[in-house]
């Protein structure tokens, strides 16, 4: 009975002596079938969207579909096409379509009562539904439901912020008749469409603050006096000290803000102002203007000449008040804690070309490099475009950049003279404004 | 049972526990096979006729195939005298049986049987007849060396005796081998063996060489299967570190080849497959470079791809739509039909 124990515990051993490495290969070696493709030259094509409405079409449900077809459209990166439905396909159709080049598709459908807006995002290839939700519509402007549903759907399908419901106000000038032109403050959607009038006097350097306040200094015969608009028009004084008072910039939650004033000396410094504070930050015989303030509210990026006799940007630490040169060479520095960098403008061979300043890297990049100086930069709420304005001549032009794929769109004609821009944030998104006006 | 006598019951008791165990031993085997190691889609699948598949050639290293030239079983001029060497005191009619056999273990590449005896000497002997010319300057070739040899022998110390196992051949020193050309009259004649006249037709007198010296017989190890034993060319260095090298660094040679063969393998296929996705995969523009994503397919017995997951998605989705489309539309070549690859794409 030994003997065959044995034997057969022999026999087992032998097997397992087979199979053992094999396994144990096996396990050394887990990603045998593993490969890694590494795009050298990538290839750019839009991404094919189908979008479709279910059900009948009522006159608002296809304005609704134009304007989402435009937003969707605008950054260049879907192809959107329309194609109408009675119901939602079947899975065979779903399949066909994948095979027909649509990895995605956009139901849209109208709710009887026609107070909402059902829609649906589908994946074709596993004919399954990736996300869905109501819309409710807010007012009468099918703008308003598609820059909304832009925002929801953005997200989703390029994992960036929605920027269809910002806003760009921007000053343009207006000729009446043979007197001088003015320049009057003008809002406009991201795109440049629906521009509406806000401030029909002389107006320069619009700032947004928090729920959709807008700041201008308004020249005046005196001085130049800062001033806010809110969402029902009614205009309100900010800062009215004598010379200048411009260019503000707010925190986060919108309780600290600086600004550049003048105050009558001849040289402008930065203002520090917070619930029960107000302090001067700067002290030199030089200029120090365009004071942008991080979201936590503890720094402040400005330009200044008072070291050089021409311009750089400086970093002030608000606590401790020191200054560090941050840019040797620089104008109107802008900051964006969304990508936590600074844009700013910068002569290049005698063109004011457009830079982006890596506070994480500590270096420094040119974007544009075409002709036309570039003026008074400003990032949108998504970080990934910046908004700034071309001057070729006599006239100016106001242009959006994105960032990662430096494609350019005109947001003003060519016609009109359009300067100060700046973007507003995204009030439907989730951060939080403080209703307190500083000041 | 129990009525049965005892030795009729032992050996049904000892019957059944044989059966009992040898299940045992069949079931555990079946598990490895077929529970553990179920997975075989990743495993290379056998081709019967043509292959469409570039064949991949490694080189083999050097030592390998200077040790199979060395032991080749072609008996040359050089082998003969190494032979005669080891065999000078063995009587020929051992001799006679033992290097045909040998010949034909070592000697040929592909074929692993033994040839009959009388078919080798029939061979052997018409041959010798056609080209029985060819034959003197072969033999004064050796007579020559044999001379050389022994007035170098006579002034270095005598070597020491070591034992030979059967069928053999001689560890050559540096100084003893010569690479002659190759003569196929040479390969078939017993590399031991004197000139024979097996035929009854007269011939030309031939001088046989002087009888050698003794020399002890040595160890040799065997040969790989597989090597090639036509290469006959290694340098005087060369063969002085086969000589110092001990049989395992040889052998571990061979495999660090088969590794390589793998690995060139492999490098080829991620290639193919890197050249596919390239071809099809285009992104919008505008999406950050530090996305990536993975993918696995399943290849269906078409070419063409059965099915797609995504495994990691990268976070944006029309990232992830892109890179599954590009793969959906890949299409590859037989030796990756059945197969599951997992494929990263990144920027």
């Amino acid at each position: 009975m030994k003997n065959k124990l044995l034997s057969f515990a022999t026999y087992v051993c032998i097997i397992l002596s087979f199979c053992t490495p094999k396994k144990m290969l096996s396990n050394q070696e887990p990603h045998k079938n593993e490969v890694t493709v590494s795009l050298s030259e990538t290839q750019y094509e839009k991404i094919p969207l189908l979008l479709s409405v279910l059900g009948s079409k009522t006159a608002d449900t296809k304005l609704f579909i134009d304007l989402l077809q435009h937003d969707l459209t605008w950054s260049r990166q879907f192809d959107i096409q329309c194609k109408d439905f009675e119901h939602i396909p079947t899975k065979q159709e779903m399949l066909a379509l994948a095979d027909q080049g649509f990895p995605l598709i956009i139901f849209v459908e109208r709710e009887s009562t026609g107070k909402n807006f059902d829609w649906r995002l589908y994946d074709t290839a596993s004919a399954s539904m990736i996300k869905g939700k109501k819309l409710i519509k807010k007012g009468l402007d099918a703008r308003i439901w598609a820059h909304e549903l832009s925002d929801i759907l953005w997200p989703i399908l390029t994992g960036q912020d929605g920027f269809f419901s910002t806003k760009i106000a921007y000053c343009k000038e207006v000729r009446r008749g043979k007197k001088r032109p003015y320049k009057y403050l003008y809002v406009a959607d991201y795109d440049g469409n629906n521009q509406e009038i806000r401030v029909p006097t002389i107006v320069v350097a619009p700032r947004w603050g928090k729920n959709g306040l807008l700041f201008y200094s308004e020249c005046t015969n005196s001085n130049i006096r800062l001033m806010y608009i809110d969402r029902q028009n009614v205009r309100h004084m900010t800062s009215n000290f004598d010379g200048l008072n411009m260019l503000p910039s707010f925190s986060q939650d919108g309780n600290i803000s600086v600004y550049c004033a003048s105050r009558g000396d001849g040289s402008c410094q930065i203002y520090y102002c917070a619930p029960g504070i107000f302090k001067q930050l700067t002290h030199n015989n030089g200029n120090n203007v365009s004071p942008t303030i991080t979201a936590d509210g503890k720094t402040v990026y400005f330009c200044s000449d008072y070291k050089t006799g021409k311009p750089a940007i400086y970093a002030l630490d608000i606590p401790s008040g020191s200054i560090n040169e941050l840019i040797h060479s620089g104008l109107c520095p802008y900051y964006s804690d969304k990508v936590n960098k600074i844009a700013y403008i910068k002569n290049i061979k005698g063109t004011m070309q457009l830079c982006v300043y890596d506070l994480a890297s500590g270096k420094s990049e040119q974007i544009t490099f075409n002709a036309g100086d570039k003026d008074e930069c400003s990032w949108s709420a998504c970080g990934n475009y910046l908004v700034y304005s071309v001057t070729t001549g006599c006239n100016s032009r106001i242009a959006a950049l994105n960032i990662i794929s430096r494609e350019m769109h005109w947001l003003t004609k060519e016609n009109e003279n359009c300067t100060y821009p700046c973007a507003s944030p995204n009030y439907g998104s989730t951060n939080s404004y403080s209703t307190t006006i500083p000041l | 049972m129990l009525l049965w006598r005892p030795n009729e019951r032992n050996k049904y008791i000892f019957l059944l526990e044989l059966i009992i165990i040898s299940t045992c031993a069949h079931g555990i085997l079946g598990i490895f096979l077929f529970i553990l190691y179920k997975d075989g889609s990743s495993s290379l699948h056998i081709e019967l006729g043509q292959s469409r598949n570039p064949t991949l050639f490694v080189p083999l290293k050097k030592s390998s195939m200077t040790i199979a030239g060395n032991r080749s079983g072609q008996a040359t001029p050089n082998q003969k005298d190494l032979t005669n060497k080891s065999y000078k005191n063995s009587d020929p009619e051992k001799n006679k049986q033992k290097t045909p056999s040998h010949k034909k273990r070592i000697g040929s590449g592909t074929s692993l049987g033994f040839a009959p005896k009388t078919d080798i000497r029939k061979a052997s002997s018409t041959k010798k007849e056609a080209n029985a010319t060819l034959e003197k300057p072969a033999i004064k070739k050796t007579k020559q060396h044999k001379n050389k040899i022994k007035a170098k022998k006579q002034e270095q110390p005598e070597i020491k005796k070591v034992t030979t196992k059967k069928n053999e051949p001689i560890k050559a020193t540096e100084e003893e081998i010569v690479q002659p050309k190759k003569s196929p009259i040479a390969a078939e004649q017993p590399p031991s063996a004197p000139i024979e006249n097996t035929n009854n037709r007269p011939t030309e007198p031939v001088t046989q060489p002087a009888p050698l010296t003794k020399e002890p017989e040595q160890k040799h190890p065997e040969l790989p299967i597989g090597t090639n034993n036509n290469d006959q060319q290694s340098t005087p260095n060369e063969q002085k570190l086969l000589d110092g090298m001990p049989m395992d660094e040889i052998i571990i040679g061979h495999e660090n080849n088969a590794a390589d063969y793998m690995n060139a393998e492999e490098a080829h296929m991620h290639e193919c497959i890197e050249q596919e996705i390239m071809a099809r995969w285009k992104l919008p523009r505008g999406l950050p470079k530090e996305l990536n994503c993975q993918i696995k397919c399943c290849m269906g017995a078409d070419g063409t791809v059965s099915s797609c997951t995504l495994e990691k998605t990268s976070g944006v989705l029309i990232y992830d739509m892109a890179a599954r489309s590009a793969a959906r539309a890949m299409t590859l070549p037989r030796w990756a039909w059945g197969k599951e690859f997992t494929i990263v794409f990144k920027q």
